[in-house]
């Protein structure tokens, strides 16, 4: 055999399980086990052909290479989990901190299980508000609002529930009269929501919800200096998703769209509204 | 004698000027706005002629008052003719299924227009409390049955 084979086995030895971390190659708990084997098995061959070049005589390139009789062990590449190589190889003691990372990166098991607060503040749009007049139906647009609010829950492994109170303000923009128009809608709601979760890998998660409350409402506005105001408690009701990053354990930062409808008042209309948030909290 | 050039006249002392006895004087106008309703006994009549103006509301319209050289918010109106006169009945749109809030608000902003007596500040108080409450204690209008 020639001697340049050799550094092709040492290059197999290490090379096979970095190839293996680039390649995403399955990262089962045993598998740094099996990498070892064939480090070992590939050094074991490498230590044999040095012993044949050692022990035979100066060969020319001519002259016939000599037999080896000693059989040379079997590399099994890609065995079945059960399938081990019958060569007795050397194994590596790997420290338990290792282990026990191996075994978290590995198996996606979500961080941060238990009770959670989420704080939230976000952005918000409606729909037009329609307001019932005397005189008829005139459409109310609203500027972009704000809101905020806290989330109280639970998370299991993919799913979550959480009691939420959130606070929303919208400035009017316009009304189809011409006359002298400004007013604000704003509201407290309360809601109570479940739903699940997709985790792409241990940090981050697809999220998708649901929820039923209730929204203490309150629209005001002046029309012509004529002061026109409506409060009530009103059903609600939301549906979100969005995308939860955990990057350190009790930490969530998520971003979400929520659409919530509030219910109809006496004088105006039920309105839909758009909200994108982004929220940072605390897993317990 | 040339009666053409020569026009008989009296004297009314009631309103203390001379009229020409075969003058005819006109009552013209009409509805505001045009849909909301018509005038009955607009024309031509000699002096002292009585003269009865009615107005009728179309459908879903309100009468709301005479404009221009008469007064009052009664729909019929009668007097004698003295002088030419041009009279202008005003409705309002009531609110319903089949007319719209836009129709509403049009139709009040072209009567508050012909209320001179208003100003501009007072002309969009009274078309805010038109839409709020349905009457407008500024204008005096109502928009409500």
């Amino acid at each position: 055999m020639k001697p340049s084979i050799r550094p092709l086995f040492f290059f197999l030895a290490f090379a096979t399980p970095a190839f293996s971390v680039l390649l995403g190659v399955d990262n089962e708990s045993d598998d740094r086990t099996r990498i070892a084997e064939i480090r070992a098995t590939l050094e074991d061959i490498a230590t044999r052909l040095d012993e044949l070049q050692y022990k035979a005589p100066d060969v020319g390139t001519t002259q016939e290479a000599p037999k080896i009789t000693t059989p040379l062990p079997t590399i099994q590449i890609d065995p079945a989990p059960k399938q081990r190589t019958s060569t007795p190889v050397q194994t590596e003691k790997v420290p338990a901190s290792v282990d026990s990372q191996t075994k978290d990166e590995t198996s996606l098991e979500p961080r941060g299980i238990g009770f959670y607060i989420l704080p939230f503040i976000g952005i918000q749009t409606t729909n037009d508000l329609e307001w019932s007049s005397v005189g008829g139906v005139f459409d109310i647009e609203e500027s972009e609002g704000m809101s905020a609010g806290l989330r109280l829950g639970y998370d299991w492994h993919n799913f979550f529930a959480d009691f939420q109170l959130s606070y929303f303000q919208n400035d009017m923009k316009s009304i189809n009269i011409p006359l002298d128009f400004s007013g604000e809608t704003e509201g407290l709601g309360v809601h109570i929501s479940t739903g699940g979760r997709v985790h792409f890998n241990e940090y981050i998660a697809a999220v998708l919800g649901a929820g039923i409350g209730g929204v203490d409402q309150d629209v005001s506005f002046q029309l012509s200096g004529i002061a026109v105001e409506e409060s009530d408690l009103l059903f609600s009701y939301q549906i979100f998703a969005g995308l939860e990053l955990r990057p350190i354990d009790y930490l969530i930062i998520a971003l979400r769209y929520r659409w919530m409808g509030v219910e109809e008042m006496e004088i105006f209309s039920s309105r839909n509204h758009h909200l994108a948030e982004l929220a940072v909290g605390y897993v317990f | 004698m040339d009666t053409q050039q020569y026009k008989a006249t009296f004297y009314d002392y009631g309103y203390q000027e001379w009229f020409e006895v075969d003058r005819l004087y006109s009552i013209l106008g009409g509805a505001v706005p045009g849909q909301g309703g018509s005038v009955a006994g607009l024309g031509y009549y000699y002096r002292w002629d009585p003269v009865v103006l009615e107005a009728s509301a179309s459908d879903n319209y309100k009468f709301v008052g005479w404009g221009v050289d008469l007064d009052g918010a009664e729909p019929v109106h009668t007097f004698e003719a003295v002088k030419d006169m041009q009279v202008e009945a005003s409705f309002l749109a009531i609110p319903s299924a089949n007319s719209s809030a836009q129709e509403v608000v049009s139709g009040a902003v072209q009567v508050l227009e012909k209320m001179d007596h208003l100003t501009e500040t007072e002309k969009k108080k009274s078309l805010a409390e038109l839409l709020i409450f349905g009457k407008s204690a500024t204008s005096g209008l109502s928009i409500v049955d």
